[in-house]
């Protein structure tokens, strides 16, 4: 199944638009959005909006290249869609590593648990603790319940995840006086949004 | 696949039968074996197709996104999936589906080809990251500007340059005997298509070309000498930067390259790669290299006269070429 929001979440992060038409994305889309992270750092966040069609699966390795950071999207109306969490995660462990200049290791990953604006609890619904349990255990960073249609969470989510990709940079600054992303046109940073593997319909 | 069913459906409203029909006919000649499960070796090799023909008939564009990183999977996954229809409006599917319908299947390779060149200017000035941003303007290609610029491209194009193994059902290794001697009758594997920046030409097609074609021999002078193809020139390839001048001046539409050429690869598709590069139009390799036109006749005539070394005028070092004046195919 497609379309759990990542382009929705994309579009309200970036656009602060809203939109009820559905429109499923083939291969990648792109966004970008410039960010005054503090007095001295300006922020260009690029974001890579990868389609949750398995047709593409094997085409990803490609389209994490340079990825620093990365947020899995998961539709809580729909549960089974909590199944593709672990395998985007597996997939994103085995095939993006942090840059070289910044020692390597897994990039950072926040699970975001979409539409919950709307009534979903049902017999699998994952409890809030149950989550934070299943984050800890698989190395997400931390998880938000966010909603594109009411803007919830996700100026938050977002914010946290370039928080954490700062934080490695600026660790990285001081053991070598000059970061990663400072060397690099002015601090790209690429997001894959991404989420789990859908079934088989289109 | 959505969008690529709308348009049959919103032109056969109240005959949904009639309209799957068309749906049904149009996939498999267009888009043959883009939706099995696991369709990705089929959709790499359209790519790699796809980056092929950007080199042959714009070099300089194709070197510039290619050194950039601007690969076809960003930005034409959506275009070849759904035929176009992910990214224009009904009413410029409709005018180019129009055209592409009654053509060859290929024809969506060159529109994908002649949408990317309606954007050349921008591209080569840009780097990787706007780039990605120019994507977002590809709805506004001129549909008709580019059905024109795509016929005429597909009109010069040989056959050979755009052959991708999904797209016919027969399969042409008839001569199960002799296998591993015609080599060049096996699929290239798809890492090697995509490694390379030139397509590769069947003999075939080259001696259609024979009029209009510089063929360039890189093998060692020596090898030249037991044969090569008439009227083409032998070169080191390491003299390319000395000897392109003298390259130009021979006007020809097309370059080929016999070179050292493998099944995995070799000299010659590098040097293919190399006149990409320096912005030769239309430039391809020989599938087979010298071995395929001492095996397949195919009209052509093997020359083996010798020819004295020239001097190209005005360039200092050890560089000289050969070349063969025997015009024995006419």
């Amino acid at each position: 199944d497609l379309g759990t929001g990542k382009t929705s979440i994309i579009k309200r992060y970036v656009h602060n638009l809203s939109s009820m038409n559905y429109k499923s994305t083939i291969g990648v889309d792109f966004a970008q959005k410039i960010l005054q992270w503090s007095p001295d750092t300006l922020v260009r966040l690029q974001m890579w909006d990868i389609a949750g069609h398995e047709k593409f699966g094997n085409m990803t390795r490609f389209y994490y290249k340079e990825a620093v950071g990365a947020l899995i999207v998961y539709d809580v109306t729909r549960s089974y869609t909590f199944e593709g969490v672990s395998k985007w995660k597996s997939d994103l462990d085995q095939k993006v590593t942090l840059p070289e200049a910044w020692g390597g290791g897994p990039i950072p990953v926040v699970l975001l648990a979409n539409k919950c604006d709307l009534n979903h609890e049902g017999p699998n619904t994952k409890s809030d603790a149950e989550i934070s349990q299943y984050c800890e255990e698989n190395g997400f960073a931390k998880w938000f319940k966010t909603s594109a249609v009411n803007n919830k969470n996700i100026e938050e989510a977002a914010r946290f995840l370039v928080s954490e990709i700062v934080k490695i940079d600026q660790k990285n600054d001081r053991k070598e006086n000059h970061g990663y992303l400072t060397n690099r046109n002015d601090e790209t940073i690429k997001i894959g949004s991404e989420k789990e593997k859908p079934s088989r319909c289109c | 696949l959505d969008s690529l069913c709308a348009p049959f459906l919103t032109l056969n409203f109240n005959d949904e039968a009639l309209a799957f029909t068309c749906y049904h006919a149009f996939i498999p000649k267009f888009m043959k074996d883009f939706f099995i499960s696991d369709n990705s070796s089929v959709i790499r090799e359209y790519l790699a197709v796809f980056r092929h023909l950007l080199s042959f008939h714009d070099p300089e564009l194709s070197r510039h996104l290619n050194k950039i990183g601007y690969k076809p999977d960003l930005y034409a996954v959506p275009w070849f999936l759904t035929l176009f229809t992910h990214v224009f409006p009904l009413d410029k599917t409709y005018h180019l589906w129009d055209k592409v319908i009654v053509g060859a299947p290929s024809l969506p390779l060159f529109t994908g080809v002649s949408i990317i060149r309606q954007f050349r200017d921008t591209l080569i000035k840009s780097e990787f990251n706007e780039c990605l941003m120019v994507a977002d303007s590809f709805p506004n290609v001129d549909i008709e500007k580019c059905v024109q610029s795509a016929l005429s491209m597909y009109k010069v194009t040989p056959p050979s340059v755009i052959h991708r193994e999904h797209e016919s059902d027969e399969k042409t290794h008839e001569n199960q005997h002799d296998q591993r001697e015609r080599w060049w009758e096996q699929p290239t594997p798809i890492e090697v298509k995509e490694a390379e920046l030139a397509p590769r030409i069947s003999l075939k097609d080259l001696v259609k070309l024979k009029n209009y074609v510089l063929v360039i021999d890189t093998r060692t002078d020596q090898e030249f000498g037991r044969g090569h193809f008439p009227l083409s020139i032998n070169m080191n390839p390491a003299h390319l930067e000395q000897l392109s001048q003298t390259l130009w001046q021979e006007r020809k539409k097309y370059h080929v390259v016999v070179g050292v050429v493998g099944i995995r690869g070799g000299s010659g598709p590098q040097f293919a790669s190399d006149l990409v590069e320096a912005g030769f139009p239309r430039v391809a390799v020989l599938n087979g290299g010298i071995d395929v036109m001492r095996v397949d006749a195919a009209g052509v005539v093997v020359c083996a006269c010798a020819c004295t070394p020239i001097k190209p005028p005005g360039v200092k070092g050890p560089v000289v070429y050969w070349k063969c004046t025997q015009n024995l195919m006419n």
